[in-house]
């Protein structure tokens, strides 16, 4: 019987819909997070208080005016929260950055965990504003008169995967670019890097609210899955999640966070899914974080760059890529290697 | 960006007076020199003669307790690392380091790229710029004898190529003055007479040059000028010749290091 109600939960749609759409979501944030503390260096340990500024700012602001106990509620569209989302948690961020990224390494993943900790406790305190600890019972939804309830579902989905595949193309161009040799040159070696003309506090603080607005942009994604905000939502438990996919699939290499988010979500989800006797449920329970634990210990012990690696974004395929990006330097390029090929002694092409 | 007009002429850096002290250690004491951009400087010193701190002093890295630098007629004193790199002087590390996680052509890269960094992203210059500084890559990297190495990370090269490695990157951000912290160390010594030769055509391209080595015999064979330092100060300055010569240099100098 435990098992005929696992795989029914498997075959129904809106089970799989749900968490695709979570992965798309986590995805999305894990890839920003990679930027920042992949590429940048900046281990970055509050990225769950950006969101929450983000997401709160969103609800507040698209809420109908009157179906809550709280002094602020314009009722604005949902475009206008998405966009009033990026731009609070941006500010945010810069505010943020300013003190904190004057410290490295673990004193700024410290401070990040600090802040994003404050933010929950002002969410939960703040009631005239959040509605504390009971935060708010309904989301606004875009789309939501123009489909029905399953159709919905599918529409939001896309709109979800099609964000993180901006994200995505978003870190692609990153990577090609010199703003994204710069951050990774900061990380690798901060006096060389300076010494090359990078103004390294500028270029981390851009990286900081450039990361900030686009995880503004990603919360209403999040809060359409969830369907209510509670600062419960914002525990630290969602940062080493999306850690602890990035730490999986490679940090720093570029397609590892979405490979990394897809493996821990599938398999964490699908523990949750196995029933088990009542008896045993508090065992079931534990076991949750100690296989996440295990899935980490083994990809560490036998992969232990995760299961991509920055060398296989970046390494020799970086010159490769980059000469490659258009056709016609594809072209080039390769004429080229012809002809020096034919005349090893003299390598002076144009 | 005041202009300062007590340059001595023709002089591209002067220090005037600098004094920088760890604690109680005097590091760098009333240190003023003027570097000609027509001839190799060198600075010469036993270990702990302040050599490294006064390049730290120039570049930016630590700010002097007082005195004064100017470049090209600008003071240059107390500005920060990128903003005098930004004004054209380069420099290297005792430990070549460099970017360990890149490519040889991606840590190149790194130090030619304009320094807009963000907005250059979106905007297509990035991509003409990237196939720009392939080719002054290409060609700084041939040069230099390491082209075969491209595409190897830059942890992955031999002590000696990691050593020309940190040259070529600084080469590529193109500076004007170039200042080389002990270039010799840790190359064989076959291959001494190559980096003298190397270092000879940096200059003659017209790159301003300064270098602190240990090694005695080197310094003398590519520099024109030499400073000596001990202590902190400069204790005698003049051609390698006058420098070889000097009994008060043989006796700090030779006496303490060799």
């Amino acid at each position: 019987m435990n098992t005929l109600a696992a795989i029914s939960a498997l075959g129904s749609p809106t089970f799989w819909m749900s968490l695709f759409m979570l992965i798309g979501i986590y995805a999305a944030v894990t890839m920003l997070l990679n930027v920042e503390a992949g590429w940048g260096g900046m281990w970055d340990l509050g990225i769950v208080g950006l969101l929450a500024i983000g997401s709160y700012t969103y609800t507040i602001v698209t809420n109908p005016p009157g179906e809550f106990d709280v002094v602020y509620s314009p009722g604005w569209p949902v475009w206008a929260g998405i966009l009033a989302a990026m731009a609070t948690t941006g500010i945010v961020a810069f505010l943020v950055g300013l003190p904190a990224l004057r410290a490295r390494r673990e004193y700024f993943l410290i401070i990040t965990f600090a802040f994003a900790e404050v933010f929950r406790q002002l969410a939960i305190n703040l009631r005239d504003v959040t509605h504390g600890t009971v935060g708010f019972s309904s989301v606004a939804r875009p789309f939501e008169s123009f489909f029905e309830k399953d159709a919905l579902r599918g529409v939001l989905l896309a709109v979800t995967w099609a964000a993180a595949l901006l994200v995505y193309a978003l870190t692609r161009r990153i990577s090609r670019s010199g703003y994204g040799r710069a951050l990774r040159a900061m990380r690798d070696n901060e006096p060389v890097a300076l010494s090359l003309g990078i103004r390294v506090s500028w270029l981390r603080l851009q990286t900081f609210v450039l990361v900030g607005v686009a995880v503004g942009g990603v919360a209403p994604l999040y809060l359409w899955w969830l369907r209510y905000v509670a600062p419960s939502v914002f525990e630290p438990q969602f940062t080493f999640t999306a850690w602890t996919a990035l730490v999986l699939g490679g940090i720093a290499s570029r397609s590892g966070a979405v490979l990394g988010v897809g493996v821990l979500l599938l398999f964490t989800e699908l523990v949750e899914l196995i029933d088990v006797p009542p008896e045993f449920r508090n065992v079931h329970v534990a076991v949750h974080p100690l296989a996440i634990g295990l899935l980490l210990v083994l990809v560490l012990r036998f992969r232990p760059e995760g299961l991509l690696s920055e060398r296989g974004t970046f390494g020799a395929r970086a010159r490769q890529t980059t000469a490659l990006d258009g056709a016609g330097a594809a072209v080039a390029s390769r004429l080229r290697r012809l002809s020096l090929r034919g005349d090893s002694g003299n390598e002076e092409a144009p | 960006m005041t202009a300062t007009d007590k340059t001595s002429s023709g002089a591209m850096l002067s220090t005037h007076g600098l004094y920088k002290a760890f604690g109680g250690n005097v590091a760098v004491h009333d240190v003023s020199l003027d570097l000609y951009p027509d001839r190799i400087t060198a600075l010469i010193g036993p270990n702990g003669a302040g050599k490294t701190t006064l390049f730290n002093i120039i570049t930016g890295y630590e700010r002097p307790d007082s005195g004064d630098i100017t470049f090209d007629g600008n003071r240059v004193g107390g500005m920060a690392p990128w903003q005098i790199s930004r004004r054209g002087v380069a420099r290297t590390f005792q430990t070549p380091v460099g970017f360990p996680t890149m490519t040889l052509w991606e840590s190149m890269q790194v130090a030619g790229a304009s320094h807009a960094v963000l907005t250059g992203m979106l905007t297509t210059r990035g991509r003409r710029e990237t196939a720009k500084l392939s080719r002054r890559a290409d060609e700084i990297l041939d040069h230099l004898g390491l082209d075969k190495l491209l595409d190897t990370p830059v942890d992955e090269l031999a002590a000696g190529d990691r050593k020309l490695a940190e040259l070529a990157r600084q080469l590529m951000s193109q500076p004007r003055l170039l200042l080389l912290d002990e270039p010799a160390a840790g190359v064989n010594p076959g291959a001494i007479s190559r980096l003298s030769d190397l270092i000879r055509d940096v200059h003659r391209s017209g790159i301003a040059l300064m270098i602190i080595d240990h090694n005695l015999s080197f310094v003398l064979d590519v520099a024109d000028y030499v400073h000596v330092m001990a202590n902190g100060r400069i204790i005698a300055e003049g051609t390698p010749e006058e420098i070889a010569a000097s009994p008060l240099v043989r006796q700090v100098y030779m006496g303490v290091d060799a």
